[in-house]
């Protein structure tokens, strides 16, 4: 009869230690991929959602004196103007209480930043004209990521 | 005289046992590893990308507000011009640098031939990565004052 060692033993913790060591390690590279990667995505929507939604719009509305930069509840805002049957309305683009949002209302009339539509989240938006008929938009999304961008308005 | 026979022990069998499913793991593992990787890659690749679209929009549209003068493009949007050329470089995050060192990325915006209009072609670059980016044509149809 065949005396049983403990070497077999002692291999199969070992083996199993192995085992459960790579198993770990697998498991924190693949969470730690799946962290950066999520959060990249995260960052690069934030912003990108805010300001092609602002890009977008103003060149949607770029028509001959329809958009200018200005202020709404005391912050950098851009007005759209559009002209439906002789009645001037106003899209204003404006940052208020972390949000941006988005108010559609005819000239004149005095409603509250509040008011405004969500459209996604922000923290600052600057609006300067560097140049005639460039619009130089400064975007800071909820996270505290800045992004510039220019924008041509073609019209005027 | 017959032969022995060897008959296996219960250390011996669980441990071809715990060969055979360390040996299925490391294959899983090593698949995972790799898509963990090409997920990495792919993400800082899209990050880029999507860098470099927004600052190429952005100089292509200050080239139109400067009516395709790159000198004047230069001035509202930074970077240097030779040879018919602006260039402005980025670091890894994108940050634009006043002066040539560190540069990781790089714009090049090249002036082109055109007879009533003004063109360019834009080029946005990683270092050390012969394939752009991104780029695009650029046509402007009329002078800015």
């Amino acid at each position: 009869m065949r005396r049983q060692t403990g070497a077999g033993a002692i291999a199969s913790l070992i083996l199993t230690c192995v085992f459960g060591a790579t198993l770990l390690l697998s498991l924190t590279a693949g969470a730690g991929v799946y962290h950066r990667v999520a959060d990249r995505t995260e960052r690069n929507a934030a912003t990108r959602v805010g300001l092609t939604y602002l890009t977008t719009k103003i060149h949607g509305s770029d028509r001959l004196g329809m958009v200018h930069a200005g202020t709404f509840g005391g912050a950098d805002a851009v007005y759209l103007l559009e002209d439906i049957d002789g009645t001037i309305y106003e899209t204003i683009l404006y940052v208020y209480d972390g949000h941006l949002r988005e108010l559609l209302c005819e000239q004149g009339w005095e409603l509250l930043p509040g008011d405004g539509e969500v459209i996604s989240e922000a923290r600052e938006l600057t609006v300067e004209e560097p140049a005639a008929g460039l619009l130089r938009l400064s975007f800071t999304d909820g996270s505290g990521v800045e992004e510039t961008t220019d924008i041509y308005i073609r019209s005027r | 005289m017959g032969e022995e026979r060897i008959r296996p022990t219960r250390s011996g069998l669980f441990m071809i046992e715990l060969l055979i499913a360390v040996g299925i793991f490391t294959l899983c593992a090593a698949v995972c590893v790799g898509i963990f990787v090409r997920a990495e890659v792919m993400s800082r690749d899209s990050g880029d990308l999507t860098r470099a679209v927004t600052e190429a929009r952005s100089v292509a549209e200050c080239w139109k507000a400067s009516g395709g003068d790159l000198e004047r493009t230069a001035a509202l949007c930074g970077g240097r011009v030779s040879e018919g050329t602006l260039t402005i470089g980025f670091d890894e995050s994108w940050k634009p640098l006043a002066g040539q060192g560190g540069e990781v990325h790089r714009l090049l915006l090249t002036a082109e031939p055109a007879e009533g209009y003004f063109a360019a072609s834009l080029r946005v670059e990683r270092q050390g990565i012969p394939a752009p980016l991104f780029s695009c044509e650029l046509a402007a149809l009329e002078v800015a004052s």
